[in-house]
């Protein structure tokens, strides 16, 4: 196991509003984590600073020691919360346009989970559901052999069985080398997976704790500990 | 990196643009075609010819636009948009990203402008090899000599210009929507901002642009005056576009460079994608 990601005392401010308020956080390598929190938490604000499309107000973020630019980005694979791709495209294009920016895409996989799902690679992705949309965006992230995936919200907006299938595909395309974060405010539907939470609110870290230990030493769920944390 | 990001464009942008540019030679070739018919010598004829003459010109100037709007709407979207997501996660630097789109940008904002001006000047010479009757028609390199004598330079000159100004103009009208977008998205309304920096931007240019050509143009009317007559006519009208232009192409370089430099610092700084 070694350090992955360092967040060094991070503020981000949108005006006068702080969406992170001096966050640390320290995750190392092998592990499924959920970031958990209601919205307006922060926990979208620190993805997109983890992923560079942010820059911090005050603090630094390392990837394996690495401060957040092209190195870090090689080995960051972000599946962000909302439909990020060029609709016109098809799917094909889409494939050869991430093999031809990541070395690490594994196209034959991403092929491979395609034909599982009977999507098309020569359909366009505006004639697709939100889910079939969905679950090709989370193909292309899946099929990077990543030291650190980032999943925000990936199995809100979509049907139960198509959740379960996000959730299989993480499981199943896991390298446990790697760190797979997942922010979520579902967390009845990812529980299961995890094996360590990270509760955010108001900008900070509130809780850190292996899901072992918050359901022998507590005796409760992760999501019934998250009602209670987060009571209205 | 940069050639990644150029290849990838460019299939982005070549299924819009390249039918664009065909629409506009192929206009251009039925307008000479039908030049050489001489299908507008009737008065009918000629009536009909001035009607497609405006629509002509209506259409330049709408597939002008549609390019240069067709290609800043696909910066925004793939900067700041929703595919800024992808975009700015790519392992390549924000200058690459950057420097990739503007080139290809610049490339078809350069090519539909040269087109625009092939157009005009191949019917313009169309029309010219047309007057008059059979037998007394002036030849090609007379019409062309002609024109250049008139204008007071060569027309492969003339075009050598045209290219040159085409590509630096691409530049700087670019750069400044680029910048003017940069300036934008800092703000919560993004679009509507960006619209008012570019109504910033292109105030100051206009006021810079309207002292030179004030310049040039006294310049002009004092040499006009010390001649007295219009046989050095030509040679000042030359001069006299020949000195705006200089000085609009060096003022265009000097908005190029101070837009770039605040388009690529705000992007690699200040990102704010929502």
């Amino acid at each position: 196991m070694s350090t992955l990601l360092e967040v060094k005392d991070v503020c981000k401010r949108y005006g006068k509003k702080t969406a992170l308020d001096h966050l640390n956080l320290t995750l190392e390598s092998g592990h499924i984590v959920g970031l958990l929190g209601p919205n307006g938490s922060g926990k979208t604000t620190l993805i997109k600073l983890i992923n560079g499309i942010l820059t911090p107000d005050e603090g630094e973020i390392l990837v394996e020691g690495m401060k957040i630019g092209v190195e870090t980005k090689k080995v960051v694979s972000y599946l962000p919360d909302h439909t990020y791709l060029n609709m016109g495209m098809r799917v094909r294009d889409i494939l050869d346009y991430f093999e031809d920016f990541y070395q690490d895409f594994d196209v034959v996989r991403a092929y491979d989970m395609l034909a599982k799902l009977s999507i098309n690679p020569n359909d366009k992705l505006k004639s697709m559901s939100k889910g079939t949309k969905e679950k090709v965006q989370l193909i292309l992230v899946m099929s990077r052999r990543a030291d650190l995936y980032v999943l925000d919200e990936p199995i809100a907006g979509v049907d139960p069985a198509a959740r379960d299938y996000i959730l299989r595909t993480i499981l199943t395309n896991y390298d446990e080398n790697a760190t797979i974060l997942i922010s979520t405010h579902l967390i009845a539907d990812v529980e299961n997976v995890l094996d360590e939470v990270i509760f955010i609110q108001n900008g900070t870290i509130s809780l850190t704790s292996s899901v072992d230990d918050i359901r022998i030493n507590q005796g409760k769920s992760v999501d019934a500990l998250f009602r209670e944390v987060f009571r209205c | 990196m940069l050639g990644k990001v150029m290849k990838h464009e460019m299939k982005a942008t070549w299924k819009v643009l390249f039918p664009l540019a065909m629409v506009l030679v192929g206009v251009t070739l039925i307008g000479m075609l039908m030049m050489n018919m001489q299908v507008f010598e009737t008065d009918m004829g000629a009536l009909v010819g001035l009607a497609m003459l405006l629509l002509y010109i209506i259409g330049l100037i709408a597939l002008s636009v549609t390019a240069f709007i067709f290609l800043l709407v696909r910066f925004y979207r793939s900067m700041y948009g929703a595919e800024g997501y992808l975009s700015h996660t790519l392992p390549v630097t924000t200058f690459s990203l950057i420097n990739g789109k503007l080139l290809v940008a610049v490339f078809w904002d350069a090519i539909t402008s040269i087109l625009v001006y092939v157009s005009a000047f191949s019917l313009i010479v169309t029309a010219g090899l047309n007057l008059g009757n059979e037998g007394e028609r002036i030849k090609l390199g007379e019409l062309l000599q002609q024109l250049g004598d008139m204008i007071g330079i060569s027309v492969p000159a003339l075009f050598g210009w045209a290219i040159l100004y085409s590509v630096i103009s691409a530049f700087s009208a670019m750069l400044m929507v680029y910048a003017s977008m940069a300036i934008g998205q800092l703000f919560r309304h993004k679009v509507a901002m960006s619209i008012v920096m570019y109504g910033v931007l292109y105030a100051i240019l206009q006021i810079i642009s309207f002292v030179i050509s004030i310049n040039s143009a006294n310049g002009f009317v004092e040499k006009q005056a010390a001649m007295g007559d219009d046989t050095f006519f030509s040679i000042t009208i030359a001069n006299m576009y020949g000195n705006i232009f200089s000085k609009s192409m060096i003022l265009s370089i000097g908005v190029s460079i101070v837009c770039y430099i605040i388009t690529a610092l705000i992007t690699h700084k200040k990102l704010n994608l929502e």
